[in-house]
């Protein structure tokens, strides 16, 4: 795959929303067992039971993602150039074998561009995303058997007034191909693929 | 109130938005002329390329180049006027966003003694032009 999958997102990683919800789960398993068996402290047991919660809905969460990325599998995004540059027109292929039996909706293959600003509110550092939907592609979901495939080429473009990649101390500009699809009773499958866009005319 | 007055004038065909147009890797040049109403100590005079960003993030503050114009005071009869020119870099473009904007500018600072610094700041627009000339991103 050329381009840079972000593993850093959830969407796509749920193996950090896992690891944060077994983390939670370490810290506050002690916590709410040493409430029950202390004495007949209800406000605490319901206080550490709430906590335990929190834990057991944030890994579920993260298993629910995964266990959407197993039944979807993974696709295959390749560009016709790993290097784009302003304005430039770029081809997109999309294969995607799918491994088992699934129902999934429509997908969407999106050109977006991302603003991210970082900036500090009393002790707190708080982070804002914008994404400017660009293009898109939607293509029809269905119902597809294991083995069947999709292999499609879409084509975008970089406007020409368009920006190039920018990242500097708490403030970034980046350009990304969003796959999306929905599946019943799942989690959406999300899956990002960052951009190198230069500072170039093409 | 200031008793000096800055005019920065820079060379230039392309203008956007009443912005003027310059493109990454070109030639900025022009001129600064600093008018003085009295007599203006100061240490001296410093312009100064630079970008920074603005909008919801944290500003990010980049200085490009920064010339020495001159030392010493401004005498009211005789102002001062200073050609320049500087190298533009290819990058980054100007920009203005949702949450963040790129913006470029050429200040010209008086370095004052024990007082505030006089400033006077023009901001530009660093990009190509686009054919399409519509939807710019400026």
């Amino acid at each position: 795959m050329k381009g840079k999958r972000i593993s850093s997102n959830v969407a796509n990683n749920p193996g950090y929303l896992i690891a944060f919800g077994l983390l939670w789960l370490l810290f506050t398993c002690p916590f709410f067992i040493v409430m029950l068996v202390a004495g007949p402290d209800l406000a605490g047991a319901l206080l550490g039971g709430l906590f335990l919660l929190v834990g057991v809905a944030i890994l579920a969460a993260g298993m629910f993602i995964q266990f959407t990325r197993m039944r979807i599998g993974q696709p295959q995004i390749t560009l016709s150039d790993p290097v784009l540059r302003v304005g430039q027109t770029f081809t997109a292929s999309y294969l995607h074998t799918f491994p088992r039996d699934v129902e999934i909706g429509e997908i969407y293959l999106q050109l977006i561009f991302r603003e991210t600003a970082t900036y500090q509110q009393g002790t707190d550092t708080r982070t804002v995303t914008y994404d400017h939907l660009i293009d898109e592609h939607v293509a029809p979901g269905g119902t597809f058997r294991a083995g069947s495939f999709i292999n499609q080429s879409y084509e975008f473009q970089i406007p020409p007034d368009g920006m190039h990649n920018l990242d500097v101390r708490r403030n970034r500009l980046q350009w990304y191909l969003i796959l999306k699809m929905s599946v019943p009773r799942l989690p959406d499958f999300v899956e990002q693929l960052e951009l190198n866009v230069l500072p170039e005319m093409a | 109130m200031s008793n000096v007055d800055i005019t920065i004038t820079i060379q230039t065909e392309d203008r956007l938005d009443g912005y003027v147009v310059l493109p990454p890797g070109g030639r900025l040049s022009g001129v600064a002329l600093i008018q003085a109403q009295q007599g203006v100590k100061c240490r001296k005079g410093t312009l100064t390329l630079g970008w920074h960003t603005e909008g919801r993030g944290t500003r990010y503050d980049q200085t490009v180049a920064r010339r020495d114009l001159f030392q010493g005071g401004v005498a009211v009869a005789r102002p001062l006027s200073f050609p320049f020119a500087f190298d533009l870099p290819h990058e980054p473009w100007s920009y203005s966003g949702h949450y963040i904007s790129v913006v470029w500018h050429l200040t010209l600072t008086l370095d004052m003694p024990l007082a505030r610094d006089i400033s006077q700041r023009v901001q530009f627009v660093l990009r190509p032009l686009a054919k399409s000339g519509a939807g710019s991103v400026w």
